[in-house]
């Protein structure tokens, strides 16, 4: 679906991202993980053509993602930002009907309960907590995955557990989960802070370090060794119930260690 | 609902029409008395550009606003409508020196065009060369077009014979009064033209309240709309500056009170400002024929005298953080 072949993205005279190699299965979770300014958000950006890889490409389908019209991308792939903020007074049931195309009142409807901001819709978006404007945005991104036939098959969402208190958090990455699963040839790429959320729900997990690809693997593959190594912190890893937790390791929380 | 805007502007008219240095009722408007013409020749088509050029300057007010998301932005302030006053006085000053017989009705209106063209292409080549993404920039950049504007009038003021320094203050501070058939005519035409685009803009620029990039990734071609958007701005402010001078702050006030009403949907911003705008502005002329009768006020001092307070006023109300 997705083929990122030897990607790297310069921004001045930075690299972010360098020598990026993958590809995104159909109806994948793939979660995106690794510390700050690994390039995560960078990543999913050229996911959603937004940025032009400086060398390499990034296609779907088959066709340079780049290439396309921003209206062509807008009917496959669905972006939701790290953090939005909206100009104006606009109220929460405007800001969830913003999108390529108008839903049906039934589909921005069923977004709204789905992310709990009905009871919100008259209010204006400036006026909500930092969480439930993240809610927002979710069913204004969900409303959009279901408001034509042809909906997107490719959601990006780049840190969508900004500010989501723990229900939330599960909602969210249930509902990205069971839209992969609704229908064929879909799939999702999801940047997280939250390494064990990143492990308990996604299929594969991309840990990214430096912008570059430090492993692509299943989530059961995960061991501290390499969580260690990327986020250079002693980290304890433990699997219980089809739930993954990490946590710092408990002797040597207050001491971070130097770098060697 | 919709078409109460244009009822109340249809209304307002005959009431401004017959109110001036002699009021003169309904009665008076046809057969023989000697007053018609006053009403038909001299009030009926200075009513019409007031309407006409109140109706461009507020929905270009609308559109760049929604353009650069933000609610001080307007063809005077960011330095396009001086752009246009600047083209006209570099079209009139040597005109009048080398060629007075010369008719600068044509010419006039594509110099300032041109002025304001001029101005609203740097403004985007500045925005796209520095890949300005906030954009206090812009119209921090609008402050430094307006000064180059002024000078460039200043100086001509100086130069230029007497004849040509009375349109160039002329258009400092804006008048109605000269308006004409040809003149309400082309400011129609270009009017009507760019409202053709902005009603399809208008959709476009709800989603730019999420942001550049997330408007992009529902659909938005950014660089056209922009380029779209500040054209035909221009062009409108450009030939309304060229037939009746720089009249500042119409394309503040009326969006932002628009705005508090309805909202901030750009499409009902737009269908509200066309006739609201008019009105607005048909208001303000018929004070500023009435204020000081026999003599009039030019129309520029008043909307400035409304729109400076309001302007201050709503730095103050954004510094708040209830502005966004």
């Amino acid at each position: 679906m997705i083929s990122v072949n030897s990607v790297s993205l310069m921004k001045s005279s930075r690299r972010l991202l360098d020598g990026l190699d993958f590809e995104l299965h159909e109806g994948e979770l793939l979660g995106v993980i690794g510390p700050n300014g690994a390039g995560k958000s960078s990543l999913l950006k050229l996911l959603a053509g937004l940025w032009q890889p400086t060398q390499g490409q990034v296609e779907f389908n088959s066709q340079e993602v780049s290439d396309c019209s921003a209206i062509e991308r807008a009917g496959h792939i669905a972006w939701l930002a790290q953090s939005s903020s909206v100009a104006f007074d606009f109220s929460v049931e405007q800001v969830v009907a913003l999108g390529p195309q108008r839903a049906a009142g039934s589909v921005m409807q069923s977004a709204m309960q789905q992310f709990g901001v009905v009871e919100l819709a008259s209010r204006s978006i400036a006026e909500l907590s930092g969480g439930q404007q993240q809610r927002v945005h979710l069913a204004r991104v969900f409303s959009q995955l279901n408001a034509s036939q042809a909906s997107p098959q490719l959601l990006l969402l780049d840190e969508p557990l900004n500010g989501l208190d723990i229900r939330w958090q599960q909602r969210c990455l249930r509902a990205a989960q069971a839209w992969v699963a609704a229908k064929p040839k879909r799939s999702a790429v999801m940047a997280l802070h939250d390494v064990g959320l990143a492990a308990s729900w996604c299929d594969r997990v991309l840990v990214l370090k430096e912008g570059i690809i430090e492993a692509l693997i299943p989530p059961s593959q995960l061991d501290e060794e390499l969580l260690e190594r990327v986020w250079r912190y002693p980290l304890s890893i433990s699997r219980e119930h089809n739930q993954t937790l990490v946590f710092p390791k408990p002797e040597l929380q207050k001491a971070e260690p130097t770098k060697a | 609902m919709r078409y109460l805007p244009w009822i109340f502007l249809l209304f307002l008219m005959p009431l401004c029409l017959s109110v001036g240095a002699a009021d003169i009722p309904l009665s008076d408007w046809f057969g023989g008395s000697g007053l018609a013409p006053v009403i038909w020749e001299i009030r009926f088509p200075r009513v019409l550009m007031a309407v006409v050029v109140g109706s461009g300057l507020a929905a270009s007010g609308v559109m760049l606003q929604g353009l650069l998301r933000n609610p001080m932005a307007e063809p005077g302030l960011l330095g396009i409508s001086a752009g246009a006053a600047a083209g006209a006085a570099l079209v009139v000053a040597p005109a009048r020196i080398y060629w007075p017989e010369l008719d600068l009705v044509l010419l006039l209106p594509i110099g300032a065009a041109a002025g304001a063209l001029g101005f609203a292409s740097l403004i985007l080549f500045l925005s796209e060369r520095f890949g300005w993404q906030d954009h206090t920039p812009v119209i921090l950049s609008g402050l430094a077009l307006n000064a180059l504007a002024m000078a460039v009038v200043g100086a001509l003021l100086v130069l230029a014979d007497p004849l040509a320094t009375r349109e160039l203050l002329f258009w400092n501070l804006g008048s109605l009064a000269r308006a004409s058939e040809f003149k309400l005519g082309l400011l129609l035409l270009v009017l009507v033209g760019a409202v053709l685009f902005w009603r399809r803009d208008a959709k476009h620029l709800d989603l730019l309240a999420l942001g550049d990039d997330a408007a992009r990734a529902v659909g938005v071609e950014i660089p056209q709309l922009k380029r779209r958007i500040l054209i035909s701005v221009a062009l409108v402010a450009g030939v309304a500056v060229a037939l009746t001078g720089v009249i500042g702050f119409v394309g503040l006030v009326v969006p932002h009170m628009l705005r508090l009403w309805r909202g901030p949907g750009h499409q009902r911003l737009l269908a509200l400002a066309i006739p609201l705008g008019g009105a607005f502005l048909l208001l303000v002329d018929t004070l500023a024929r009435v204020i000081i009768s026999p003599a009039e006020l030019p129309i520029g001092v008043i909307t400035a005298l409304v729109g400076a307070p309001f302007f201050l006023w709503l730095i103050g109300w954004r510094s708040r953080g209830l502005g966004t």
